[in-house]
């Protein structure tokens, strides 16, 4: 029987792309057949990482594919004419409303995604989501088969590999606030600008905010971001664009606080890896976030840059605080584990497939 | 440990703000769109593609101090040259790319400019012709 996965871009470093490769390695070691197929397969992973879409081989009624749903494409709709059961995995979609005077293109994408996402929702056997947040986009976009929460696959193993060590010394002794993502509008990053603003200038004026994330110079959202920092004349910003692995663990490593002002998360990995390297979080209280913390980090329903410096001054002088944060997230980062979260799919995915006619009733949960 | 209170510490903050008259004057993030999303012109564009169009494969490379520094110019210098013989024609050929595309934009625009001088010559025409016809 196969197991196959469909990703519309499989790309290195990216959320989607890794858990992907990661149900691709569950699967070979659990004794399925199994490949990733690909609308386009960035570098630099190679053919072997995943297929072209056209490539896809004729599947039987009892083989399993599974679609990893986040943005508009045609493998959306090319999944939905497939003869075998299907299983969406699904990422969540960015609302588009966010992009409104940033980018128009990632706008029609994204409320094409949106399209594809009700498009699918009679033509599914199971779904199986990231989060709770997820769960409940899924059902109010009509979905009515079984769904199932599966956090994303993170193989922490590879957190543990050696930090660049130039960054390691340039930011030893700074105090860092830290956070990784994309440059893109539902992460707020002017959000979380003002709130470093305020606390450089009352709290800790030898503080850096370190934004990891790639963006394109051109791209409206980050040239308004720019504008915005020199018209505030906030120092010590710097956006570090697409770096090496071993940068990103560095600045990590560095970093004494994570801070997060997103506004649309359908998990945040970033969030879990901040707890692995133990840096405690504050976030705003949005979609996914509160989920993903569980009850660690500090979850804020205020985005009032006072009150946030406030907090992250407290966070890095209250040595008890930080401590009782770090210790809330570790007991969070547990519920991550690779093994755990591994364990669960396969737990998941034998139930499926035991199930053996295409939607049917056992699967269909209301 | 001793149960932290997330609550108490955000009232401590807001009193300590009080206090000591911290202030937000920061300006909305909303109100940059206009200088940095639209105000750019069309030929604000135009001329950034002049500009920019001509991609050179040679970078110079800054000199290094130091022996550890000097050492790392030269391999650069030896990597440059070693790939020299693969960058530089497909350099040429974006350049051969880009200089074409520049030079269509560039025609377009000026069709544009002898379109829109037309057009507001027709209006002019249009509007002498209704002033005319209302004065019958």
């Amino acid at each position: 029987m196969n197991v196959v996965q469909i990703v519309p871009i499989l790309a290195y470093g990216d959320a989607v792309g890794n858990d992907a490769m990661a149900i691709k390695a569950i699967l070979q070691r659990a004794g399925y057949t199994t490949e990733i197929y690909a609308e386009s397969i960035a570098k630099p992973l190679d053919k072997a990482a995943a297929k072209p879409i056209e490539q896809l081989h004729t599947l039987k009624d009892e083989d399993v594919a599974i679609l990893h749903l986040s943005t508009g494409a045609k493998v959306n709709l090319v999944f939905a004419s497939l003869p075998c059961r299907k299983i969406v995995r699904y990422q969540n979609v960015t609302p588009p409303g966010f992009f409104e005077k940033n980018d128009e293109y990632m706008r029609k994408i994204n409320e094409w995604a949106l399209q594809n996402v009700s498009f699918l929702a009679d033509k599914v056997d199971y779904c199986l989501t990231a989060s709770e947040f997820n769960k409940e986009d899924l059902i109010n976009m009509g979905y009515q088969c079984k769904i199932d929460i599966l956090p994303i696959l993170i193989p922490f193993d590879d957190y543990k590999k050696r930090p660049d060590q130039a960054i390691l010394k340039k930011y030893q002794e700074v105090p860092v606030v830290l956070f990784t993502g994309r440059i893109a509008p539902n992460k707020k990053i002017e959000d979380i600008i003002r709130a470093f603003g305020m606390y450089k200038r009352y709290y800790n004026q030898d503080a850096v905010l370190i934004l990891v994330g790639s963006y394109k110079k051109t791209d409206v959202y980050y040239r308004r971001l720019m504008t915005y920092i020199e018209k505030t004349e906030i120092k010590d910003i710097v956006f570090t664009g697409h770096i090496r692995f071993d940068e990103i663990l560095a600045y990590y490593h560095c970093a004494d606080i994570f801070l997060c002002q997103s506004e649309h998360e359908g998990f945040c990995v970033p969030l879990v890896e901040a707890m692995f390297f133990r840096i405690p979080i504050i976030a705003y209280k949005s979609t996914a976030i509160p989920y993903t913390l569980g009850q660690s980090g500090i979850l804020m329903d205020t985005k009032d840059p006072l009150l946030v410096a406030g907090i992250m001054n407290c966070v890095h002088e209250n040595k008890q605080l930080r401590e009782h944060l770090v210790e809330e997230e570790q007991r969070r980062l547990a519920d991550f584990s690779y093994e755990k979260v591994c364990e669960q799919f396969l737990l998941y995915l034998n139930k499926f497939v035991k199930n053996k006619s295409v939607n049917e009733e056992e699967n269909n949960y209301n | 440990m001793e149960q932290i209170n997330i609550e108490q510490i955000m009232e401590e903050i807001r009193q300590e703000i009080r206090d000591k008259g911290y202030i937000n004057d920061l300006f909305s993030f909303d109100d940059v769109i206009e200088s940095a999303a639209e105000n750019k012109t069309l030929e604000d564009y135009y001329d950034i593609l002049n500009n920019i169009w001509n991609v050179q494969a040679y970078r110079v490379l800054p000199a290094g101090g130091g022996i550890l520094g000097k050492f790392k110019v030269f391999v650069k210098k030896v990597l440059r040259k070693s790939i020299k013989f693969y960058i530089e024609p497909i350099v040429e050929d974006q350049d051969e790319f880009n200089a074409n595309t520049v030079h269509i934009l560039n025609l377009i625009n000026s069709y544009m400019d002898i379109n829109n001088k037309k057009m507001e010559m027709l209006k002019e025409e249009i509007e002498n012709l209704k002033k005319q016809m209302s004065g019958k």
